[in-house]
C-alpha cells in the first residue's frame, strides 16, 4: 500500500465516492477480483471475514500544482496522488483518491523518479500552514479545485460500472456519495479530536480530523468506513421518505423499501475493517453524528412498519373473507 | 429508464416541458437527472433556473468536452440547492428525488459521433443508469448527430435496455408533418434506428407524440376571450388535424400527452411550481399535464401496443 506514513509537518487529504455497482445482484468474490483488477501484475487483496471486502491496487497520477488554501496562499507541491477501489458485500463500490503533504528537502522540483518512490506523496516547496491547507480543502466549498482527486475517484467509478462482469440490471438506484476529508497529524494527548464535518447543500461531506496514528493506509480504511456508514443510513433514510409510509399506499412502500431490505441493511457493520486503535475516533464521530443511533431508529421503523402493514393485511383479507360467508 | 425527448421543428416547447416533466417526476420520488444534449444551444440550466449557465456551463467540463474526452467527468447540478426558480427552492421537498442537470457547454456547438465519443456516451449512460431511475436526454430540434449517437448507443449496449423517444410537436399542419418525417420518413428515427442495429417495429413501441401548446376551445374559451365565432372556427380546424394526425400515424394511441397552452409558458421559459399555481399565475391543467406525463413514462397502458 502507501508508504506514507502520516506525522507532524505533514496532512492527508483526499476524496472518496461510494455507490453501488450496476448489478442484479452481489457480486462473488471471484468476480470482485476481476473487477476490480485495475492494474495488470498487481494483487487485488481480499478478505471474506468478517465480511466480503475488496480493494485494487493503487494507480497513480502525478501532480504539480498550487497545495489548497484557505487564505489563498499560493505553495507548490509536486507528487503523485494514488487511486483505490474496493468493493463491499460484493454490492457497494467506493473509490478513494489520497495524498500525503509532506515538506520537500529541496527548494526546487525534482526528476519524476524521485517522486514515483514514494507514491502517494506530494512534497510542497515553501511554508505551507497545515491549518490553512486542511481547512482550504475539507472546509471550504470549493476546496477541490487545485488537485482535483474527486474526479478521478469519480472517473474510477466510471471504469468500473461499464465493466462487462456487470449486467446494468439494479435492483437500486443509488446516488454516489462524496466525501472530501483532510487528516492532520497531532501530538498524542490522549483524546481524538474531531475537528469539522459539514453536508453541503448538494450533499458532498467534508471532514477533518486530527489523529494520532502514523499510517495511512489504516487512516484510509478509517475513512472508507465512516463514509460508507454515512451514504448508508443517507440513502436508507431517503427511501423510508420516499416510501412514505403511513399514506396507505403499500405498493409505494414496498417498492422503496423492498429492495433496501433485500440488498441492503445487513451492510452495516460498522469499524469492520478499522483498526481496532482508531475505534476511538469511530466511535468520537459517530457521538458527534449519531449515524448508529439514527440507523436503529430507521431500521426498528422499517421493522415496526412491515409488521404493521403485514397486521394490515391480515385484517383486510379476514374482512373480505367474511364479507363472502 | 432512458426518457430522449426530440422534435423536429424549434419552438415546440420540447425543452420547457422536459425540464418540467424531469422537475415533476423527482417530486413524485425518482431520482433523475437532465442531460442538455441540445448542442446548438443548451439552455436546461436557464430553464431550470441557475443562472451561472444560462446558456451552458463555462467550467469547460460540459457534456461536449465530455463526450469529446476534454475532461474525465462531466461537471453537474444539483438543482434542489442551485435553482432560483422558486426563489429559495432550497433543500429537497420532503419524499421527492434528486434532481441532477448535466450542462451542455456556453457555446459547444455540434460534433461528430465517432466511434470514441458513442464509447464514452455510453460510459455516461451506464454510470447515470447505477444513480439515477430516470435520465431525460434532451435532443435539438431536427436530425443531429447526438439523435445518432443515442440511436447507436441504444441499439449496442443492451444493458440500457428501458428506452421511450418522446416526439414534441405543436397542434399545427406543419408541426405535425414535420413530426411525422422526423419519426417514419426517409433518414427519420425509425429508418436511422434500424440502420444502426434497432428493431424496426420494437423502436416504434417505444416513440410517443405530445402534443405542446394545444388550445382547447372549451377549457380557454374565457382564458383567450374568444368569440363564439372563433371557437367554432378552432372547433373545424381541430377535427382537421386530428384527421390530418390520424393519417400521419399521430393518433391519439400514438399521442402520450397533450400539454395545454399556458401563458407562463409563452412568455417565460420555467419550472411551473404548485406555488405558481396556488399564486393563479399558472394554470392548474398545464402542471396537471407535466405531472401525468411524468407518472406516464413508464405506465404500461401508456405504452402498450399499437
Amino acid at each position: 500500500m502507501s508508504s506514507a506514513t502520516a506525522s507532524e509537518g505533514t496532512l492527508s487529504i483526499g476524496e472518496i465516492r461510494t455507490g453501488l455497482l450496476g448489478h442484479s445482484s452481489q457480486l462473488s468474490m471471484a468476480e470482485t477480483v476481476r473487477l476490480l483488477d485495475l492494474v495488470p501484475g498487481e494483487q487485488v487483496r481480499h478478505a471474506a471475514y468478517p465480511r466480503a471486502y475488496a480493494v485494487s491496487p493503487q494507480r497513480l497520477a502525478g501532480i504539480d500544482c498550487f497545495m489548497p488554501s484557505r487564505s489563498g496562499r499560493h505553495v507548490r507541491g509536486v507528487g503523485t496522488f494514488a487511486t483505490r477501489a474496493t468493493l463491499t458485500g460484493g454490492l457497494i463500490v467506493q473509490t478513494c483518491s489520497h495524498t500525503t503533504l509532506v515538506p520537500s528537502s529541496r527548494q526546487y522540483r525534482r526528476e519524476w523518479s524521485h517522486y514515483l518512490a514514494t507514491p502517494g506523496v506530494v512534497e510542497y516547496l515553501g511554508r505551507l500552514r497545515l491549518d490553512d491547507a486542511a481547512e482550504g480543502f475539507a472546509q471550504a466549498e470549493n476546496g477541490h479545485l487545485n488537485i482535483e482527486m474527486g474526479r478521478t475517484a469519480e472517473s474510477t467509478v466510471f471504469n468500473l460500472q461499464r465493466s462487462r462482469l456487470l449486467d446494468g440490471k439494479q435492483p437500486l438506484h443509488a446516488p454516489l456519495g462524496r466525501w472530501r476529508w483532510a487528516l492532520q497529524p497531532v501530538r498524542d494527548n490522549g483524546d481524538p479530536g474531531l475537528y469539522r464535518f459539514t453536508v453541503l447543500p448538494e450533499g458532498t461531506r467534508l471532514i477533518r480530523l486530527a489523529v494520532v496514528w502514523p499510517d495511512v493506509s489504516d487512516l484510509l480504511d478509517l475513512v472508507e468506513d465512516l463514509a460508507l456508514h454515512d451514504w448508508l443510513l443517507d440513502f436508507v433514510s431517503r427511501q423510508i421518505e420516499r416510501a412514505r409510509p403511513g399514506s396507505g399506499d403499500l405498493d409505494r412502500t414496498l417498492q422503496h423499501i423492498g429492495p433496501v431490505i433485500d440488498h441492503l441493511l445487513h451492510h452495516w457493520m460498522p469499524k469492520a475493517r478499522v483498526q481496532p486503535g482508531l475505534y476511538g475516533l469511530w466511535d468520537a464521530f459517530d457521538r458527534f453524528q449519531g449515524l448508529t443511533r439514527q440507523w436503529d431508529l430507521t431500521i426498528n421503523r422499517i421493522r415496526d412498519h412491515v409488521a404493521l402493514n403485514s397486521l394490515r393485511l391480515v385484517l383486510r383479507t379476514e374482512s373480505e373473507w367474511s364479507g363472502l360467508g | 429508464m432512458l426518457v430522449i425527448a426530440t422534435s423536429d421543428k424549434g419552438g415546440t416547447g420540447r425543452s420547457v416541458t422536459t425540464c418540467n416533466v424531469a422537475y415533476r417526476r423527482a417530486i413524485q420520488g425518482d431520482d433523475v437527472c437532465y442531460l442538455d444534449f441540445d448542442f446548438g444551444s443548451p439552455t436546461a440550466g436557464a430553464i431550470f433556473g441557475v443562472e451561472r449557465m444560462t446558456h451552458g456551463t463555462q467550467a469547460e467540463d460540459g457534456l461536449h468536452r465530455y463526450l469529446q474526452g476534454k475532461t474525465v467527468t462531466p461537471g453537474y447540478v444539483d438543482i434542489w440547492s442551485e435553482s432560483r426558480r422558486p426563489p429559495g427552492t432550497g433543500p429537497r421537498p420532503t419524499g421527492a428525488g434528486n434532481l441532477v442537470l448535466y450542462p451542455g457547454d456556453l457555446g459547444g456547438g455540434e460534433f461528430t459521433a465517432k466511434p470514441e465519443v458513442i464509447e464514452r456516451c455510453a460510459e455516461l449512460l451506464l454510470l447515470l443508469q447505477s444513480q439515477f431511475s430516470v435520465i431525460f436526454i434532451d435532443l435539438s430540434a431536427g436530425r443531429s448527430h447526438a439523435a445518432e449517437m443515442i440511436l447507436t448507443v441504444t441499439a449496442r449496449e443492451k444493458r440500457i435496455s428501458d428506452t421511450r423517444w418522446l416526439v414534441f410537436h405543436r397542434w399545427t399542419r406543419q408541426h405535425i408533418s414535420a413530426a411525422a418525417d422526423l419519426v417514419f420518413e426517409e433518414r427519420g428515427l425509425l429508418e436511422f434506428g434500424h440502420l444502426f442495429g434497432h428493431d424496426r417495429d420494437e423502436l416504434r413501441r417505444r416513440i410517443r407524440f405530445v402534443r405542446t401548446a394545444v388550445i382547447d376551445p372549451k377549457i380557454d374559451q374565457g382564458l383567450l376571450g374568444l368569440r363564439p365565432e372563433q371557437e367554432a372556427w378552432l372547433r373545424q380546424v381541430d377535427k382537421g388535424l386530428n384527421e390530418q394526425a390520424n393519417i400521419a400515424g399521430l393518433g391519439r394511441t400514438s399521442v402520450i400527452a397533450t400539454v395545454p397552452v399556458d401563458p407562463v409558458l409563452q412568455w417565460r421559459e420555467q419550472l411551473i411550481t404548485d406555488e405558481d399555481v396556488y399564486a393563479e399565475i399558472a394554470n392548474e391543467t398545464t402542471v396537471d399535464a407535466f405531472a401525468t406525463l411524468a407518472a406516464n413514462l413508464d405506465e404500461p397502458a401508456a405504452w402498450s401496443r399499437l
